[in-house]
């Protein structure tokens, strides 16, 4: 699905740069002279039928807007549209490559870890603090370099949250720092009796 | 070649198209929603105070040839037409894929004796022992390719790992060095961690 919308964005990103481009060229030819003949405005009008075009369009625009019964192919037209719309915005915005947490990048080369590798990483870490008996780890990339280090650890009953929530900072001051991750770190309250 | 590896080169001024697209689907979702809300025959007031369709189609639909037949007003369209072509037309050819085949021999030298080259496979393994050796990494992957060595990494160690990753880029530049091969980016990506024990002494 996505490496659909992906090549749909594609195609159509091409095909409207095309169309504007020829819109561009085709109203700065038609510019040259005035009236309704020739190169002029007026005359690309007759060209393209605009007259008829507006005639249509306003008409099933008054039928669209009388009272009455529900236009169903307009229903399925307007719901197809939007289809189309969410499939080509899906395209946009969801990244082609899997996004990595970026450590370093120049001349010399890219220094990079994927989100699950560095999540069970962060994941290891954390469960050897002192007090907690589960964690969970997730790493969110953001586009250009760093992201977010969203950990929610479980805590045996006798530990101090606010201790607990220090420690596993100080902990992951070695992924965070260098990979720019900003740390959310939740410690619940839950009935874990062992660590 | 086995292991063929396909790339394309791609230009910034993709991102034009994406964001031309991107105004086009928001105008599609938001311009068929309004159609489907006159479909189920919502008040078409309230349709064209949220979206100006009525507004924008009678404006258009009152243009005459006299209200832009003025010197001035033809001067304008012809130029931002014109600016219009050429910058959506070029923006348009750089949308076209250039794609090439990214993993080829690494010529070394060419005379009249013959070639000496480096097939992908032998950068590669030079790269996997090189940052293999790194006592950290338990598992290395390299993959070659003309505009960079990529060398995906699995690790033992959740301590130091950017210091790992540092290392092992720094010791696959070497290798590249000591095998007088030439020097190129090197990316080192952590693929994987090995996890022995739910809770590792380290």
């Amino acid at each position: 699905m996505i490496l659909l919308a992906h090549a749909l964005v594609r195609l159509v990103s091409f095909v409207l740069l095309v169309i504007l481009a020829l819109a561009g060229l085709a109203l700065a030819v038609f510019s040259i002279s005035t009236g309704t003949s020739g190169p002029s405005l007026g005359g690309l009008a007759d060209l393209l039928s605009l007259a008829s075009l507006r005639d249509t369009v306003g008409s099933w625009l008054a039928q669209l807007e009388a009272p009455g019964s529900a236009a169903a192919i307009a229903a399925l037209c307007g719901l197809g549209v939007m289809l189309l719309g969410f499939v080509l915005l899906l395209g946009v915005l969801v990244p082609r490559r899997e996004r990595l947490v970026t450590l370093d990048s120049g001349d010399r080369g890219m220094l990079a870890a994927r989100r699950r590798p560095l999540a069970r990483a962060a994941t290891a870490l954390v469960e050897q603090v002192r007090g907690v008996s589960e964690a969970r780890v997730r790493v969110r990339p953001r586009r250009r370099a760093g992201g977010r280090l969203v950990v929610r650890t479980s805590r045996a009953r006798s530990a101090d949250p606010d201790q607990v929530k220090a420690a596993v900072g100080e902990q992951l001051r070695g992924l965070t720092d260098p990979f720019q991750l900003k740390p959310r770190i939740a410690v619940p309250r839950r009935g874990a009796r062992v660590e | 070649m086995p292991r063929q590896r396909l790339r394309e080169r791609t230009s910034p001024l993709v991102i034009v198209g994406r964001v031309v697209t991107l105004l086009f689907a928001l105008a599609l979702v938001w311009y068929g929603l309004m159609t489907l809300l006159l479909a189920v025959k919502a008040s078409s007031t309230t349709v064209n105070s949220l979206s100006g369709y009525r507004t924008a189609f009678d404006w258009l639909s009152g243009l005459t040839p006299r209200d832009v037949d003025g010197g001035l007003t033809r001067a304008i369209v012809a130029g931002a037409g014109l600016l219009a072509f050429l910058f959506f037309g070029y923006c348009a050819l750089k949308q076209i894929p250039r794609p090439y085949f990214a993993r080829r021999d690494l010529d070394l030298s060419t005379d009249d004796r013959g070639d000496v080259t480096v097939e992908p496979r032998a950068i590669e393994r030079l790269a996997e022992v090189a940052a293999g050796g790194h006592p950290a990494v338990s598992d290395a992957r390299g993959r070659y390719a003309i505009d960079d060595l990529s060398v995906d990494i699995t690790v033992r160690r959740a301590r130091d790992l950017a210091d790992a990753l540092r290392e092992s880029q720094a010791r696959v530049v070497e290798a590249l060095s000591r095998h007088e091969l030439p020097a190129m980016p090197v990316n080192i990506i952590l693929t994987g961690y090995e996890r022995r024990h739910r809770r590792d002494i380290q």
